[in-house]
């Protein structure tokens, strides 16, 4: 297990190399250094200019700045965000737990509905809700995830009233508060973008799981199961989605980077203070520290819960104890 | 033996129907509708015409008849998906199959470019790469969204790759005494039709809704330039007023990605009918 863990954590180290070297290559191919269109500007000071232009060795020979680059990621330094007047870490910093809750909600919400009705579909294949469930997922899987969003504004924070529309908390209320007001206030918040997010990421699951309970329910041990008079409901839950969820655990390890594709889309739709609202006004703004850096931290969250699954499925599925590193 | 929902059965035909269906329309607009998706028809009495029988999708902001830039929205957005899945797909096969065939550290390491490729959500790289270059313009967009989704092509391709390299034809190829490259172009790669038209339909859904994600953000299509990503951006300013403008170009997403869907996976059980 440990000597498992420790390959996959190899490699998860060496994708994020990887990744910091394809950042730096297109920094490199850009037009322009990231400092040259700052430098036009009179709002930052030329002291600032020329301490990041030192710290990344920019007057350097190529091979020089690729090491300071890596050797300044490998320190947290992620260079300075122009617009915020900090540290592009700082910046991402105070953004990445809002955009962490939010991936949080909308992984729960994709897994427990996906699950639920994957597994009800595979169960019933045919049925008539199994065709309506199918047309619903495709139809959700087809729709932009940010439309869904807009869609859910209209209806439920401008037609009913439900729920609030943008932002993670009340701007003007929130301060005065009690705690459980607050987590109150939060909730409501998180509701529609965790649920538009969900939605998207649902409607795969659902095909996912349907497919792999299909898989199982035709299988002789089922046939077993039923015949030495299990309820119906024990060999459905007990025995056959137990092996189906197994499937399902790979795809926790795939959602990852479509959840944080999602999550910019999500944000800038409901204004969520988050990573991926961040990167986009960054990107208006020319921060290139800041884009750069969601971007490789995005990657190590993305590695990291790859990892996760990895070892996850290694837990689950006995079968890979035996195969080992692979 | 499992019954599957009858409309399984059919979702090639409807599909395609479908993708038939809106590109007549795309191709048509000019002839389908009175209004240029440009011009501002009247910006005091047209702003926010509800839909009507002269507007049967409304007006916008600028009075702009919403069904005009719909259909030429989906000009825009179709052809930048084709185009755009038809770079990473060929690019996904060549490195599919250099990885495949030679194997070896070049299989390797391409396989490795591959995993950081993937690791960084694509909407990041596209953005990363939209952040360096300002001034993309259209072309430079397609260009873009070819180049950066070109990752899990290359997987499928290389395992296809993989499996037939080792079979007797193949093995029969090279006993003939042919080249590999002629090997390759001759018995390989006809062999991944199947799967390269599955990634292409799938694709192209899937590309469409990137393209639209990316001018919903004021990233991709640049205005005036009609396309529905940045129709629903639009729209959504004033979503109280005039919902219209905002929920027709998202229906028309909708609708070109579920017909893509829709035939990627119907040619996908086609192809392997047990893999359902």
């Amino acid at each position: 297990m440990i000597r498992y863990v420790g390959a996959r954590l190899l490699h998860a180290v060496g994708i994020v190399f990887l990744v910091a070297t394809i950042t730096f290559v297109l920094l490199q191919l850009a037009p322009g250094d990231p400092l040259t269109r700052v430098a036009e500007s009179t709002l930052i000071s030329r002291d600032v200019i020329e301490q990041q232009r030192r710290n990344f060795g920019l007057d350097r020979p190529v091979v020089v700045q690729y090491g300071l680059y890596l050797g300044n990621l490998v320190r947290g330094d992620l260079g300075y965000s122009f617009r915020e007047h900090r540290p592009a870490w700082h910046a991402i910093r105070d953004r990445i737990g809002n955009t962490v809750l939010l991936a949080a909600a909308g992984l729960t919400i994709m897994f427990a509905l996906g699950i639920a009705a994957g597994a009800w579909q595979g169960a019933h294949p045919g049925s008539r809700g199994d065709t309506a469930i199918s047309v619903l997922t495709l139809t959700v899987y087809s729709t932009p995830v940010f439309w869904l969003g807009v869609v859910f504004v209209l209806v439920f924070a401008e037609g009913l009233q439900w729920l609030p529309a943008t932002g993670a908390t009340d701007p003007v209320t929130y301060g005065q508060l009690s705690a459980l007001g607050r987590a109150w206030d939060r909730l409501t918040h998180l509701a529609l973008p965790a649920i538009t997010l969900g939605l998207a990421g649902a409607a795969t699951t659902a095909r996912f799981q349907r497919a792999a309970m299909l898989d199982v329910v035709s299988q002789d041990y089922i046939r077993t199961a039923r015949a030495k008079g299990l309820p119906e409901r024990a060999v459905l839950v007990r025995h056959a989605l137990r092996t189906a969820l197994l499937p399902t655990v790979t795809l926790f390890g795939l959602a990852f980077p479509v959840l944080l594709s999602g999550t910019v889309l999500v944000e800038t739709v409901f204004s969520w203070p988050g990573m991926g609202k961040l990167t986009v006004d960054a990107i208006e703004a020319r921060d290139y520290a800041v884009v750069t850096g969601t971007a490789i931290l995005a990657a190590i969250l993305v590695v990291v819960g790859n990892l996760l699954a990895d070892v996850l499925y290694h837990l689950v599925d006995p079968r890979t104890r035996e195969a080992s590193v692979a | 033996m499992i019954r599957l929902p009858s409309f399984r059965r059919r979702d090639v035909g409807i599909g395609a129907g479908l993708i038939g269906l809106l590109c007549v329309g795309a191709a048509l607009a000019p002839l389908l509708t009175a209004y240029d998706p440009s011009t501002q028809i009247d910006l005091v009495s047209r702003q926010y015409a509800a839909p009507s029988l002269t507007h049967p999708f409304g007006t916008d902001f600028y009075s702009r008849d919403v069904l005009s830039r719909v259909l030429f929205g989906a000009r825009i957005s179709i052809s930048i998906a084709a185009i755009a899945v038809f770079l990473s797909v060929t690019l996904g096969t060549v490195v599919g199959i250099a990885a495949g065939w030679v194997g070896g550290w070049v299989d390797s390491s391409l396989m490795r470019v591959v995993d950081a490729g993937l690791a960084i959500p694509r909407i990041f790289l596209v953005l990363m790469v939209v952040a360096l270059w300002p001034e993309l313009g259209t072309i430079g967009l397609v260009l873009v969204l070819g180049l950066t989704s070109w990752f899990d092509t290359s997987r499928i391709i290389r395992a296809e790759v993989l499996s037939l390299r080792s079979r007797t034809f193949v093995e029969a190829a090279r006993a003939l005494g042919l080249g590999p490259l002629r090997t390759i172009v001759r018995h390989v790669v006809p062999h991944l039709a199947a799967p390269m038209s599955v990634t292409v339909a799938l694709g192209i859904g899937q590309m469409i809704l990137l393209e639209a994600g990316l001018s919903y953000l004021g990233l991709g299509v640049r205005p005036p330039t009609p396309s529905w990503g940045q129709m629903i951006a639009e729209g959504q300013a004033a979503l109280r007023v005039a919902p219209w403008v905002a929920v027709f170009p998202g229906v028309a997403v909708v609708i070109t990605v579920l017909a893509f869907s829709l035939l990627g996976d119907g040619l996908r059980r086609h192809f392997n009918p047990r893999g359902q």
